[in-house]
């Protein structure tokens, strides 16, 4: 246990982490918006908590975890006004865009950023801290997801037209739900980069971006639980399939992410697909007198 | 008191006047019928009347408020709620779950009380609960409550959509060809709630091709062709009239059937109107 | 002023690298509405494909050049088989551009394998004609390729979609899938030539750039990627032309920005234009809001 551990800690730390950014972008496909842009939030989170560390070092993790997420959230309010009213093949552009954007910007700020040199990072949360960040989240999203709010990003997301018209304001819960998504993502930010201990422009670019979407899908985007799963798999595989693949686990991942989407589309947690076959294993396991049929 | 007053409704895509100088109202408890030829316009009007569409000119009122300025989500608030032609139910959820969603006009809790399971929001939920199942219970489907909506059958699914409109207790009910695709007994039923949740107090438009039923349930019926008016008045004012069986029929073949009526003089006056429904292309 | 002239003349042979790649990007995404993450990559290994075979047996100039359009389009049409056409079926626009990703970590970890994690570069002067010496300007040869063969290939792609048959059927497809069905256009035929003409192309613009940019590494091909889609955003998706000019555009302001700015704020120029773009004018410059239609 102890050499696994030896061996695999940073990979299990920066599972968790990742799994912050998949929930992150989770949050926006919850609303049927395809949004990589909590990875542009979180570098903002990370860049001014590792700027503001420097300036005034010695500050608690939650004072850093606070700023993150205030941070993140600012950065996804203002950033909705202009994202969330353009049309959903521009809006997932656009979030591109933005990641791309945030990265002109590190490069230019030098006296905040250290630009190409990057800023060095403090690391002062725990493993055992990063578990409990972790379950939190999870807890908030599991208490969303048969909430009132839940329901309603369901809604919007597959049929926001009639969502509309049963009288949620689909502008407002994407609004919400992308400013949620500041917040993980800002959260995510803060936590990254203390993992890395040195952040560079290019720690949180599209490279970061696409695996947490990818991450999100492949686990299953319809459940925040895909998410987590989706980050954790991700994470394993390559290390899982080193002894036949070696070097090439990187290409594993590519392949089993073509795989997951030919194959199972709504990735692996599928609430739908858990709802049968319980549903089949319930019947097959009634007597045949007990069956129903619907 | 006029629930729906629709005055001078016009609605352009380019070139084509899809809805022309439409001016037709429904009174307060009534049932009243929108029926028309193929491509008549009549979803257009619906989508107009319940703010997902915008008119190019014309003034729609829905208990006297002028719907100009509002937006779609705005619509339930004042009551007003309706079901599709196509069927547009919510993928992956529940029977329950779409009344769920349809009661959210009557929800209150705010984000901050559902991050943390609070006993707020913990009541609500249970009240909400309880009211889904009173309307499933209704509309004779709370046995269905957990089912994957996807799977009902058809009828079963048309029946879901009017639960999940009722959600907001409107005021006005907007049906989109609610009979499509049913058999006799099928669209008994669904008159038979129709009918009860009118007496109720409820107000509904019914769009629909299907003649017999509109004449068998609506006090009052519109007949629009390529989105004009072309007339209104009681059922069998409406449906005997030349000009609305021209529309359907085309002029000659109406001369032809009158030509035949004439000659049947003496046999039961009563028109039987559902022969006269054109086949749905 | 005669710097003035010369800035823009490399700015017109960087946009027109941007210009070409955005109109092979630009065609897979009018016609088939894949927002395909991984078409950069195939640029990078068009480039590896020529390099390859020039390294290793000394293949001249223009066999390379044919080499590594074929590995593109080749590699195009295996990964568009395999990963995009079982999704084809279904609408799920989000699938797409997850597969793409998995494309794309598939394709650029074999590109770095096969360049062993190196940058690598075309032997020195491979290229060596035309090199354009005048009072007024300076034109290196890679910078002369690219602005000439940008030149015909808008002209030529221009030609092909508006005058041949396989081009109408092309921009059927891209403007209604059922009704181009209905006329008999097979939908495989118009996307194997889609695929073939767009990869092609990208396999093009990665080898004259990596020529005349003197490097063959993975970030030429993301380069030319975030360049290119903000050319086309800029430029229009629908129209080939609207693209290169967005290209054109995207490069010339990039490097006067870069000259009388400042250098650090090139990047600040391209993609601020693209913000600006995506809110005020989504559809570019020349282009109509259309997309793709086969799903």
């Amino acid at each position: 246990m102890n050499g696994f551990w030896n061996a695999y800690s940073a990979n299990v730390e920066f599972a968790l982490v990742a799994a912050l950014f998949s929930l992150s972008a989770f949050l926006g496909l919850w609303s049927g918006v395809l949004s990589l842009a909590p990875i542009a939030f979180a570098c903002g989170a990370a860049f001014t908590s590792a700027r503001i560390d420097l300036d005034h070092p010695g500050l608690p993790l939650m004072a850093h975890l606070i700023i993150g997420m205030l941070v993140g959230a600012a950065l996804a309010y203002v950033s909705s006004l202009i994202l969330l009213r353009l049309d959903s093949h521009y809006l997932a552009l656009a979030t591109i865009a933005t990641v791309l954007i945030s990265r002109v910007i590190v490069l230019n700020l030098p006296q905040y950023t250290g630009a190409t040199l990057g800023t060095p990072v403090t690391r002062i949360v725990s493993t055992w801290q990063l578990v409990l960040i972790l379950s939190i989240v999870c807890l908030v999203f599991n208490s969303l997801r048969k909430s009132r709010f839940g329901y309603s990003l369901d809604a919007v997301r597959e049929q926001p037209e009639v969502a509309a018209s049963i009288g949620l304001n689909v502008l407002k819960i994407r609004r919400i739900a992308f400013v949620l998504s500041g917040v993980v993502g800002g959260l995510a930010g803060v936590l990254q980069s203390q993992l890395m201990q040195y952040i560079t422009p290019d720690a949180f670019y599209v490279d970061l971006a696409f695996v947490s979407i990818a991450a999100a899908v492949l686990g299953g985007a319809y459940i925040w639980v895909g998410a987590v799963v989706g980050a954790f798999v991700y994470a394993a595989l390559p290390e899982v399939l080193r002894p036949f693949l070696g070097n090439s686990k990187n290409i594993a991942n590519g392949v089993i992410l073509i795989l997951i989407m030919v194959f199972m589309q709504r990735g692996l947690i599928d609430p739908v697909a858990i709802k049968r076959i319980t549903r089949r294993l319930r019947n097959s396991i009634a007597s045949p007198s007990q069956q129903r049929t619907e | 008191m006029k629930t729906l007053e629709v005055e001078n409704l016009c609605r352009k895509f380019g070139g084509l006047d899809a809805v022309s100088n439409l001016s037709f109202s429904v009174e307060t408890g009534k049932i009243s019928g929108l029926v028309g030829p193929n491509g008549a316009g009549k979803t257009t009007v619906l989508n107009l009347i319940s703010g997902m569409d915008t008119p190019s000119s014309g003034v729609i009122r829905i208990n006297g408020i002028d719907t100009g300025n509002l937006k779609t989500h705005q619509y339930a608030n004042l009551g007003l709620s309706r079901t599709y032609q196509n069927i547009k139910l919510f993928k992956g959820m529940s029977v329950l779950e779409h009344v769920l969603v349809g009661l959210d006009t009557r929800r209150n809790t705010k984000l901050w009380q559902m991050l943390v399971p609070t006993r707020v929001d913990l009541r609500e939920r249970s009240a909400m609960h309880e009211k889904a199942m009173e309307l499933l219970e209704r509309l004779s489907i709370s046995h269905l409550a957990e089912v994957d909506a996807m799977t009902l059958s058809y009828g079963l699914q048309r029946r879901l959509e009017i639960a999940r409109a009722l959600g907001s207790q409107p005021k006005l009910l907007l049906l989109d060809e609610p009979t499509a695709g049913m058999n006799k007994s099928e669209s008994a039923d669904i008159k038979e709630l129709l009918e009860s949740l009118n007496k109720e107090g409820l107000t509904i438009l019914i769009v629909e091709h299907n003649i017999k039923f509109i004449s068998d349930i609506c006090s009052e019926v519109t007949v629009i062709n390529f989105g004009e008016k072309l007339r209104s008045g009681s059922a069998e004012e409406v449906f005997n009239s030349k000009d609305v069986r021209d529309a359907y029929l085309g002029k000659e073949r109406n001369e032809m059937v009158l030509h035949f009526e004439k000659l049947r003089a003496g046999a039961s006056r009563d028109i039987d109107v559902a022969s006269f429904s054109r086949k749905s292309d | 002023m005669q710097l003035l002239i010369q800035q823009i003349l490399n700015g017109v042979a960087v946009g027109s690298a941007y210009g070409m790649f955005a109109m092979s990007f630009g065609l897979i995404f009018a016609t088939m509405g894949i927002l395909n993450v991984a078409h950069g990559a195939i640029a990078t290994l068009g480039a590896i494909g020529a390099l390859l075979v020039v390294e290793s047996w000394g293949f001249p100039l223009i066999p390379a050049l044919l080499v590594g359009i074929a590995t593109a389009i080749i590699i195009g049409l295996v990964t568009d088989r395999l990963a995009f056409q079982p999704l084809r079926a279904r609408s799920n626009p989000l699938g797409y551009l997850i597969t793409s990703i998995g494309v794309w970590i598939v394709l650029i970890s074999v590109a770095e394998t096969l360049l062993d994690h190196q940058i690598k570069t075309f032997p020195p002067d491979f290229v060596s004609q035309p090199r354009i010496i005048t009072s007024w300007v300076y034109l290196a040869p890679g910078q002369f390729w690219l602005i000439i063969v940008g030149g015909l290939s808008v002209v030529g792609l221009h030609l092909i979609l508006s005058r041949t048959t396989i081009g109408v059927q092309i921009r059927a497809v891209g403007y209604s899938e059922v009704w181009s069905r209905i006329s008999g256009v097979s939908s495989s035929t118009v996307v194997l030539s889609t695929v073939a003409i767009s990869c092609g192309l990208a396999g093009v613009v990665g080898i004259l750039s990596s020529i005349a940019f003197d490097n063959v590494a993975v970030q030429l091909g993301e380069g030319l990627l975030l360049k290119g889609f903000a050319a086309v955003v800029v430029g229009g998706f629908g129209d080939v032309r609207g693209a290169f000019a967005g290209g054109l555009i995207i490069g010339v302001t990039e490097v006067l920005g870069a000259q009388y700015i400042s250098g650090d704020f090139r990047d600040v120029i391209t993609f601020g234009l693209l913000i600006l773009f995506l809110i005020f004018r989504p559809q570019g410059i020349f282009g109509e809001v259309k997309f793709g239609a086969i799903k």
